[in-house]
């Protein structure tokens, strides 16, 4: 602790930070409950010149919009699906990583190249690849050379799937969506995994073998427990960034956020803040943020309470 | 189940090219009998550890073959060879229970081995009975004191009932009350369960304290095996007359010339017999040098032979087998002593080999008196001493003024023993 009569400069070299933390952090977020709880607030003065009334009229805005039912279930689902399935994967990877001693520089710089590419432009690339026809957006009959993914499962004598475009289904925009979430995830576990697995006393695995335990029980009894906090901290900041998901829509999907005969359709929560926001519409764009708050900081305080009793320190 | 070794080599290859390959363990041969508890003694990094790896099957040997009973267990792996194995720093499994990581040995049996929930947990207990900690089952690993962890790592390489047991330093991390409390422990166990038991540890006193035989080991080559007591009675080099014994062994200069042992000038005793094993200690080495060479692959050879035969050792040295030109020049110095027939020898003396008696013939230069109540010790000085002092213990009973320039004694001869001053190597008279 500085003494007493010293700690004017401790807050004197405190300040600039605080300054910038006051104006971008702390008064945005204070402003946005304000601003959620005044009923259709726009930005500008209300009708008639009137300050704007206290209310929760932005919030059942918000719940009645029929939009906001498909955000609110993309964004669970997406999540739900992505997290567990990109953690599982990314521990079997990192394990498979950790073993393989040659080549180990070389598997390193490639598995993380996703997660120093560009959001946008991997998505235009899977679309690509899930393409129908040869290149997005072009619908000419004439072209008929399907994406690499048809051109693939034609090999095997399938029919082309209708991943993404004009009248495809649901299930195969979700599909496409949840490949890409995950393969774009799998780059930062893999690296907390690889880390948390080097760590690991070696030592654990010989006495493991001495008492004759197989691999897949040395797997879930000794990896997975001695692992088990860089797990949780992977699984919770995989499902914040899960709720947030927005960019890699439109890294597919284009502005459209949905195939072209169903716009909209993968629009998630932070695409309805986004939309509203542009709409002029700020009460509900906050009111609905502060909706999506609520459900991570929920999820969290669940996480950690299971962790409480999962995980091992 | 008696344990057998049959010549197992342990050879690190080198990590960079031209670096030096370590022979970590070379050629140890030794049949350990059913019941009984060795240990491997020996400084640090003479291989111990990497013995004990072999046995239980982390480590490949290089070459030569392994047998629990009469089973060949070489190929083995772990898994499937039954054996228990006390780490170092324990290695308890640090999210389990003091429970769960004794009973997990027993939970991955499979097939017809594989036991009932209760029979599982009482054999548990009867593990954790025998090691005392059955109060703290419920603890985990980082709730237990370094002796309670390691009476955990004893009971979870005990409760498969393992067909040999191993123990990796196990005392090393405890303080020294702890220690002596948990080796007679150790020693407890194993009488009681009967197991096979290897033992390794630097601390000689350890080794001697509890085991049935011991083996001496530096720098990966056996150097003795046998009952503890009969190693110290009788060591068969220098190496191990000074590793075993607290306080360490005393070691002088000594001259044999016709047949009569002169330390510092003075005769001490008559002592027959070293010429002969000079001479056959040469042609031994002599042997060796020829064995090596033979061994060498062809296209070395040519080189190899004329550097030494012209006494290159610079290019020996430089080269593959570097370890020849020591050979080599312990060959020199055999002939030389032979020609001269005067004979350096080293001669070790045990503290306790000193009776004080006037008309001895041992005299040495007193410097001062250390009272340890039951007995005190001389503490001398003399040239031909190769440590700074020589230390005689003698009786409480004799009493000695402080201002005695010197003291004399006699030897007991079976506390007096001559090595090679070239090879090392004890000279039976
Ligand atoms: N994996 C390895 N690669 C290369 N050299 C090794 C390896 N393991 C051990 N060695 C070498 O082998 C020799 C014997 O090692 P070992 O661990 O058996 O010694 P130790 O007798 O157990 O010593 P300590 O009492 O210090 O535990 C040492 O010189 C060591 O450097
Ligand atoms: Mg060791």
């Amino acid at each position: 602790m500085v003494e007493g009569k010293n700690q004017w400069k401790a807050w004197i070299y405190l300040l600039p930070c605080l300054i910038l933390l006051l104006i971008f952090t702390v008064w945005p977020i204070f402003n946005t409950v304000r601003v959620a709880f005044l009923d259709g607030y726009n930005g500008m003065k209300a009708v008639g010149g009137t300050e704007f009334s206290f209310g929760i009229k932005n919030f059942s805005d918000v719940v009645m919009y029929k939009e906001f039912g498909t955000c609110l279930l993309n964004t669970i689902l997406l999540c739900v699906i992505t997290v567990p399935v990109s953690t599982l994967l990314a521990l079997l990877i990192a394990v498979c990583l950790n073993s393989i001693k040659p080549l180990n520089r070389l598997l390193q710089t490639i598995y993380f190249l996703p997660y120093v590419t560009n959001t946008i432009a991997i998505g235009m690339v899977f679309a690509a690849m899930f393409n129908i026809v040869g290149t997005m957006g072009t619908q000419n009959p004439i072209i008929t050379t399907a994406g690499i993914i048809n051109n693939i499962i034609g090999i095997f004598g399938v029919e082309p799937i209708n991943f993404i475009n004009t009248g495809s289904s649901y299930a195969a925009n979700m599909a496409v969506m949840i490949i890409y979430i995950v393969w774009n995830a799998l780059p930062f576990k893999i690296l907390i995994l690889l880390g948390g697995l080097q760590s690991v006393n070696k030592q654990y695995y010989d006495a493991a073998k001495i008492d004759g335990t197989s691999r897949s029980r040395t797997f879930w009894r000794i990896t997975v427990p001695l692992l088990s906090p860089m797990i949780a901290y992977v699984v919770i900041t995989g499902f914040i960034g899960g709720f947030k998901e927005y960019s890699s829509i439109i890294g597919i999907f284009g502005e459209k956020l949905g195939p072209a005969s169903e716009p909209g359709r993968l629009n998630t929560m932070v695409g309805y803040i986004y939309s509203s926001l542009s709409l002029g519409n700020e009460g509900r764009a906050s009111a609905a943020a502060i909706i999506l708050f609520g459900i991570i900081m929920a999820v969290t305080l669940v996480q950690l309470y299971v962790q409480k009793k999962r995980v091992h320190y | 189940m008696k344990l057998k070794l049959e010549g197992i080599t342990k050879i690190f290859p080198s990590r960079n090219k031209n670096g030096k390959e370590v022979v970590a363990v070379n050629d140890f041969t030794y049949e350990i009998p059913d019941g009984k508890l060795v240990g491997l003694l020996g400084p640090s990094g003479c291989g111990k550890s990497t013995t004990l790896y072999m046995i239980c099957g982390l480590q490949k040997p290089s070459s030569g073959k392994i047998f629990f009973g009469d089973d060949d267990v070489t190929e083995l792996t772990p898994e499937n060879r039954g054996v228990g194995l006390v780490f170092q720093n324990y290695a308890l499994y640090p999210h389990m229970t003091v429970k769960q990581n004794i009973m997990f040995p027993l939970e991955n049996l499979k097939g017809a081995d594989r036991l009932k929930k209760d029979q599982m947990l009482e054999r548990a207990y009867e593990a954790a009975k025998l090691v005392q900690i059955d109060e703290l089952m419920d603890r985990k690993p980082s709730e237990l004191s370094g002796g309670q962890q390691q009476r955990v790592a004893i009971a979870r390489a005990l409760v498969k009932m393992p067909r040999v047991l191993l123990l990796d330093e196990p005392l090393s991390n405890l303080d020294a009350r702890l220690r002596l409390q948990t080796r007679e422990e150790i020693k407890r166990i194993q009488r009681e369960t009967g197991i096979t038991t290897v033992f390794v540890t630097h601390d000689q006193d350890e080794a001697m304290s509890i085991s049935d035989f011991i083996v001496v080991m530096k720098l990966g080559v056996v150097q003795q095996i046998g009952k503890p007591q009969d190693v110290y009675d009788n060591p068969a080099n220098l190496f191990v007359a000074k590793f075993l014994g607290i306080p360490p062994i005393n070691v002088l200069k000594g001259v044999v010339k016709n047949d009569k042992l002169y330390i510092d000038g003075k005769e001490i005793k008559e002592f027959k017999g070293v010429k002969d094993s000079y001479i056959k200690a040469e042609a031994a080495m002599k042997l060796k040098i020829a064995d090596f060479i033979s061994n060498i692959p062809e296209e070395l050879r040519g080189p190899f032979e004329k550097a030494v035969s012209s006494e290159d050792y610079n290019t020996i040295e430089a080269g593959p087998y570097p370890v020849v030109a020591d050979y080599m020049r312990k060959e020199k110095g055999l002939l030389e002593q032979i020609a001269k027939n005067a004979f350096d020898v080293y001669v070790g003396i045990r503290p306790e080999g000193f009776n004080l008696n006037d008309n001895g013939n041992f005299e040495l230069a007193l410097d001062k008196i250390e009272v340890m109540g039951r007995d005190i010790s001389l503490i001398c000085k003399n040239e031909a001493s190769i440590n700074p002092f020589v230390r005689a213990i003698i009786s409480s009973d004799f009493k000695i003024s402080e201002n005695a320039e010197t003291v004399k004694f006699d030897i007991k001869p079976h506390k007096l023993f001559v090595f090679n001053g070239v090879t090392e190597e004890r000279i039976y008279e």
